[in-house]
């Protein structure tokens, strides 16, 4: 027979509650005065820290300066990093974690972030070795045979391309520009065959291509983008992703839950398994591929 | 103010843009970093994401338009996300037992379900607390959601610590006789 709980017991669980209700608890404002102004005292004091370990020029004239504001430096500070984010974005090639670029990297080229990196497994969970997609946003990866294929974009979403990387090797086999913007939502592969769904504001589009990097037939076209997997028993968390293992150690399913833990899920069972926990990374796993041979994570 | 205003705001003098950023949504990013990691935060753990989520939006300023989505719905991605790296780090930092890191460690269905129930009778119960209407269900999300102390609670709600602590009993205590007349759970 279940336990019953009080109902400080249920107050005080850790748990976490629904999205829904976690905006219907906010919208009662508790926040006091004080913690609102401390957040913003302690944004305002590590925008201006972070703008002086970045070396930004405009510092030293600042500190020469100390009779400015402290608003008046934060002004210029910000506006150096504005105009400097949009220099790096006119490229389309900046790392979103802006933390991580070096002084180096800031005028020479772009970085890679480790969030583009994509990293590859063996079945046992063996690193097989990491791919560098140079610092573009990926937005999918599928493995076809011995290829790992990688969409990506800029930024904005714009110059949607696709790499192919030998999984041996990790090295480039080719790269193709697909010549259109917006946010993949699911690839079909058949044979060799793939079709990839993307949308674009209310449109939805797809473009054709054979795993010989031949690209064809873009068409705009009302497509249903099929449902997200749905597994059950697995509705209580936050899946960061979820891709068909194809054979992988002979799963269903594999999904990314949140806390970073990797499960695989049966559908003869319905029984989800942990794969690992160790696999985590501060920026999240947003991707994932997986065949019989191995898995590939985006870090 | 609007979305676009506060954009252009965040755009033209940045200073004040994050000042009215962090008024119009820190309710709603706060409640979000805490609900994901209040199990092993400290406060100022938590004030840190959550003024590092603004600081992330300031700086996506530029690339913000309505037809993107509202300034709400991209803090709240931002906040869950950067939420759970905070979870991870905190995470790993606290020792894990082998059994966590092993490789193919089964879950266990029940505990599975146990789970799924555990967090459907918080959701329940804690659905039944924003109804029960002010001051009540502000006192006890002051009190269980943001931990916060009774002499806090009084300070912020102008009332004595004694009536802070004698309505949080009487507000239980309504919660449940009214989980009593039609709830599943107690």
């Amino acid at each position: 027979m279940k336990k019953q709980r009080s109902i400080e017991e249920i107050l005080t669980d850790d748990i976490e509650l629904d999205d829904e209700l976690v905006e219907k608890i906010s919208e009662r404002n508790i926040l006091s005065d004080g913690k609102i102004n401390a957040i913003i005292n302690d944004g305002l004091s590590k925008i201006n820290s972070d703008n002086q370990n970045e070396g930004e020029p405009k510092i030293d004239v600042i500190h020469k300066r100390r009779n400015f504001s402290y608003a008046a430096v934060f002004l210029v500070l910000t506006a150096c990093l504005t105009i400097f984010v949009n220099i790096i974005f006119s490229k389309n090639a900046v790392p979103d974690n802006y933390d991580s670029v070096s002084d180096t990297d800031m005028s020479t080229e772009t970085t890679i972030n480790s969030e583009h990196q994509i990293h590859l497994y063996s079945e046992s969970f063996h690193d097989e070795g990491t791919i560098d997609t140079g610092g573009e946003l990926v937005q999918y990866i599928t493995f076809s045979g011995n290829i790992l294929y990688v969409f990506s974009s800029d930024f904005s979403f714009r110059n949607l391309k696709l790499t192919a990387y030998s999984r041996d090797d990790r090295k480039t086999l080719f790269s193709e520009d697909i010549d259109d913007e917006g946010w993949i939502k699911h690839i079909k592969e058949d044979n060799g065959e793939f079709e990839i769904i993307y949308q674009y504001k209310d449109n939805l589009k797809s473009v054709s291509f054979s795993a010989d990097k031949k690209l064809y037939n873009v068409q705009q076209s009302s497509i249903s983008v099929p449902d997200t997997h749905f597994i059950e028993g697995v509705y209580d968390c936050e899946i960061l992703f979820c891709t068909e293992a194809n054979g992988f150690m002979n799963y269903d399913y594999v999904y990314i839950r949140n806390d970073g833990a990797v499960y695989g899920y049966k559908e003869k069972n319905k029984k989800s398994y942990l794969i690992t926990s160790d696999i985590s990374s501060e920026n999240g796993i947003s991707c994932a591929a997986a065949d019989r041979s191995g898995i590939a994570l985006l870090l | 103010m609007t979305d676009s205003e506060l954009i252009k705001l965040m755009l033209s003098k940045p200073e004040e843009g994050y000042r009215e950023l962090v008024k119009a949504y820190s309710n709603y990013v706060y409640a979000v970093v805490l609900n994901r990691v209040r199990a092993i935060a400290a406060e100022t753990d938590v004030q840190e994401c959550v003024s590092d989520v603004f600081i992330e939006i300031l700086r996506k300023a530029h690339e913000l338009n309505e037809a993107k989505g509202t300034i709400k719905s991209l803090a709240g991605t931002i906040a869950a996300a950067r939420a759970t790296d905070l979870y991870r780090k905190l995470n790993r930092t606290l020792s894990r037992t082998a059994d966590e890191n092993e490789l193919y460690q089964l879950i266990s269905v029940t505990d599975m379900e146990a789970e799924i129930d555990r967090k459907a009778e918080s959701g329940f119960i804690w659905n039944k607390v924003t109804e029960l209407g002010s001051p009540d269900s502000d006192i006890l999300i002051m009190q269980y959601f943001y931990r916060m102390k009774a002499k806090e609670i009084s300070e912020e709600l102008g009332i004595s610590t004694a009536a802070v602590t004698k309505r949080s009993l009487r507000a239980r205590n309504k919660l449940k006789k009214i989980l009593k007349e039609g709830s599943e759970f107690i």
